[in-house]
């Protein structure tokens, strides 16, 4: 195994979810998103919301497609890529993938069947058809997020020294604590993000129709209740993020301190926000923050509910074990736009509710939620990131690096560059599509 | 309990994969071949007929595709280092897989009668199919196939090839036979057919050093050769769908054929099924949600099946 494997395979690995995890999130929140609008429909007879359940199914369709196709990539990329760790993780944590096979057939034949049936079943039995659908997405992100809980925790079994696996309990190496963090955070912000990509889209239309004149009432209505589901899913995301960060602190401490630049031991630590990391360029340099915001006791109060509670800093581990310190960013970033995304509906229900409410509408706010869609995803991105390559240099915490799982075949190095600019050829299809029937094909 | 049942667990892993592999093979080479039909220079089939009678949610078949893989990967964990080592093949493969879904994209959901979407269509649905065969090859011979194909090879290409022809024909004979040109059909049915036994006659015929075949290959022949005649019967019978389900058996009993008879190696020479087989709490963990899955998976795709079947006859 050479630097440029190891670096092209996780270069590799890398792209792959980026790029399926767009989908994938899609893909859990959309259908959730139908299902609430077509339920609200139901319940208040109001076609309106039927019918925007109903115009949403053509881009789950045309996402479901693409995604289906990135996480088949995705299942081959994991297998080839790091052999080693699968054939050491199979037998522990092999159970998870089993399931969700089964959870996304579900899925892809409740979506056949759900947009098959609108006019064939009745309004009811329609609308209970998008329960699997939804569940169906909801179980596969869970079951595969058990697995990346059992990376950063893992559990379940026992290893001799010489490398032996032995008491094999595959369903305690699923339900690891660190799972349920992951899970609850990771999927209220799929809804989150989904919710506002579609909030996103009704702003746009509004801020087109101020221009060009048009019913708002009908878009007025549905942002109303996207930006209250994400007012909650911010809130939520918000609290579970919280929780997870805790857990972090006590059962991945280095990935704690990389992620806070915490980097001497000590109580009373200050919550770090923004600034430079140092680039450290030697294993006799000190790391370093400059420019930093400091908060004083917040880190030791935000972790363990105790302002003079010690937080582990970087000093107390080796340096070889040092995840790389500009997860800093990262985690920073994911943050702050978690921030933005709480304050955009709550500032629009604020003024909803007082006497300005005139303006609840006006079109800054109505860019504010328009941004927050990419800024979302991009939170996504760097909420990952900072899971991935803040349990570097382990691919499982503690027990495999990274660089004794990747697979000695050097075929790679030349699809180094070709997957990714497939990755950008399909991107720019399923943009195409989704703006030739959304826009062009309306428009005529 | 488990102690009497532990010599036979992999083997009845290896035969739960084949399964996978089967489903996915006869149910993918529906949508494989419909592409292909779409492509001919005097289609037989309409864009609009494809679109009627697979759409809409493209792809679902490679849920099939990940059970296979899934289940090699996590019954036989020891299997995934030699399968890395055909990550040129895996990754065509997936980007045929790619071409495919902007042909797709192209005709059905951007609506474009430009020719070189339809070219990528086929040429996706049929890459696919041909790469991801190379990993058969390389589990028989334990080579990785080279740039000149050998015999076996071309076997393999041809059976697979001539599997998603009949395959797709009876498929869209059974949902659109008022609509097609059933002669053509038949005639695709009847030279598939002829390729297909030539071709899996020659597969099982490929014996290595190592290995003694036995009964088993003369018994997946005859049932090869029964259940394809039995197809052409059923298709002049207008049974088609019958037909088809005889196709599928002929799939079957091809790839389970040239398995078991390839026992007791996983990938010849260097490893077998007990060797490469999971720790066996893990295996049968697995094993205890499958009837639960399946209690799920069935009744859900007879819903979409009876919902499908009822529109395709209400259409016609």
């Amino acid at each position: 195994m050479t630097e440029a494997t190891l670096e092209t395979a996780r270069a590799l690995m890398g792209d792959t979810l980026a790029f399926h995890i767009l989908f994938a999130l899609l893909g859990v929140g959309l259908p959730f998103l139908m299902s609430v609008f077509e339920g609200l429909g139901l319940w208040y007879k109001d076609e309106d919301y039927r019918r925007t359940a109903r115009t949403m199914g053509f881009a789950v369709t045309a996402l479901f497609v693409t995604g289906a196709v990135s996480g088949t990539i995705v299942s081959f990329q994991i297998n080839l890529l790091w052999p080693y760790f699968m054939q050491f993780a199979n037998p522990i944590i092999g159970l998870p993938f089993v399931l969700e096979g089964f959870a996304f057939l579900v899925e892809a034949v409740f979506l056949g069947i759900y947009l098959y049936s609108w006019d064939k079943l009745s309004p009811f039995a329609h609308w209970l058809c998008s329960f699997p659908l939804w569940i169906g997405s909801f179980a596969s992100a869970f079951l595969i997020t058990t697995v990346n809980g059992w990376m950063n925790n893992p559990q379940g079994f026992t290893l001799a020294p010489d490398g032996t696996v032995s008491n094999i309990q595959p369903w305690v190496a699923m339900f690891n604590p660190t799972a349920f963090y992951e899970i609850t955070h990771s999927l209220l912000a799929y809804y989150l993000t989904a919710t506002f990509l579609v909030a996103a889209v009704f702003a746009w239309r509004l801020l087109r129709i101020k221009k060009t004149g048009g019913n708002e009432g009908y878009y007025q209505k549905m942002l109303t209740l996207l930006l209250s589901l994400a007012l909650f899913f911010a809130t939520a995301v918000g609290i579970a993020g919280d929780n997870s960060g805790k857990h972090i602190a006590q059962t991945q401490p280095i990935k704690f301190a990389a992620a806070e630049s915490v980097y001497k031991t000590g109580g009373y630590q200050p919550l770090v926000w923004a600034g430079y990391v140092v680039p450290v360029r030697s294993e006799t340099e000190d790391p370093d923050i400059r420019y930093e915001l400091s908060f004083p006791n917040a880190l030791s109060w935000l972790a363990f509910d105790n302002p003079s509670a010690v937080v582990q800093g970087l000093d107390a581990f080796p340096r070889s074990e040092w995840p790389p310190l500009y997860i800093h960013y990262f985690l920073n970033i994911m943050i702050t736009i978690g921030i933005y995304l709480g304050l955009v509906p709550l500032v629009f229900f604020l003024l909803r509710h007082s006497p300005w409410r005139a303006y609840a509408f006006n079109r800054p706010l109505l860019w504010a939620i328009v941004a927050g869609a990419p800024l979302a995803f991009l939170a996504v991105e760097m909420g990952w990131m900072l899971t991935e390559i803040g349990r570097q240099p382990y691919i499982i915490k503690g027990i495999m690096r990274t660089s004794e799982a990747v697979t000695t075949n050097t075929d790679m190095l030349i699809f180094a560059w070709i997957f990714p600019f497939a990755y950008l050829v399909l991107f720019a299809f399923t943009w195409w599509i989704l703006r030739y029937h959304y826009i062009v094909k309306a428009r005529t | 309990m488990t102690e009497i049942l532990l010599p036979y667990l992999p083997i009845l892993a290896y035969t739960l994969v084949l399964l996978f592999i089967t489903l996915y093979a006869v149910l993918s080479s529906i949508e494989f071949g419909a592409a292909i039909y779409l492509a001919l220079p005097r289609p037989l089939i309409t864009r609009e007929q494809v679109e009627q009678y697979f759409g809409p949610v493209w792809e679902s078949t490679n849920v099939f595709l990940i059970f296979s893989l899934v289940g090699l990967v996590m019954f036989f964990p020891a299997v995934v280092p030699y399968l890395a080592e055909l990550y040129a093949l895996a990754s065509i493969a997936l980007l045929f897989f790619v071409v495919r879904v902007l042909g797709i994209f192209g005709i059905f959901y951007g609506d474009s009668k430009h020719p070189a979407f339809k070219a990528l269509f086929a040429i996706g649905s049929l890459g696919a199919p041909l790469a991801l065969s190379g990993a058969f090859y390389v589990s028989l011979t334990g080579t990785a196939p080279a740039v000149l194909p050998t015999t076996l090879l071309l076997a393999i290409w041809g059976a697979v090839v001539s599997a998603i022809c009949i395959l797709s024909a009876t498929f869209i004979l059974h949902v659109a036979r008022s609509q097609v040109d059933t002669a053509r059909f038949a005639r695709t049915q009847l030279v598939g057919s002829g390729v297909f036994l030539l071709c899996a006659a020659h597969i099982l015929a490929f014996s290595p050093a190592l290995i003694q075949p036995g009964i088993v290959p003369l018994l997946a022949f005859t049932v090869i050769l029964l259940s394809t005649s039995l197809a052409i019967v059923l298709r002049e019978r207008t049974h088609p769908l019958a037909a088809f389900l005889a196709h599928a058996l002929a799939v079957a009993a091809l790839i389970y054929g040239t398995a078991l008879s390839h026992l007791p190696y996983l990938i010849y020479p260097v490893l077998s099924i007990e060797t490469a087989f999971t720790a066996p709490e893990m295996f049968l963990a697995m094993l205890s949600v499958v009837p639960f899955g399946l209690l799920i998976a069935i009744p859900t795709i007879g819903l979409l099946w009876h919902l499908y079947a009822r529109s395709s006859i209400l259409r016609q």
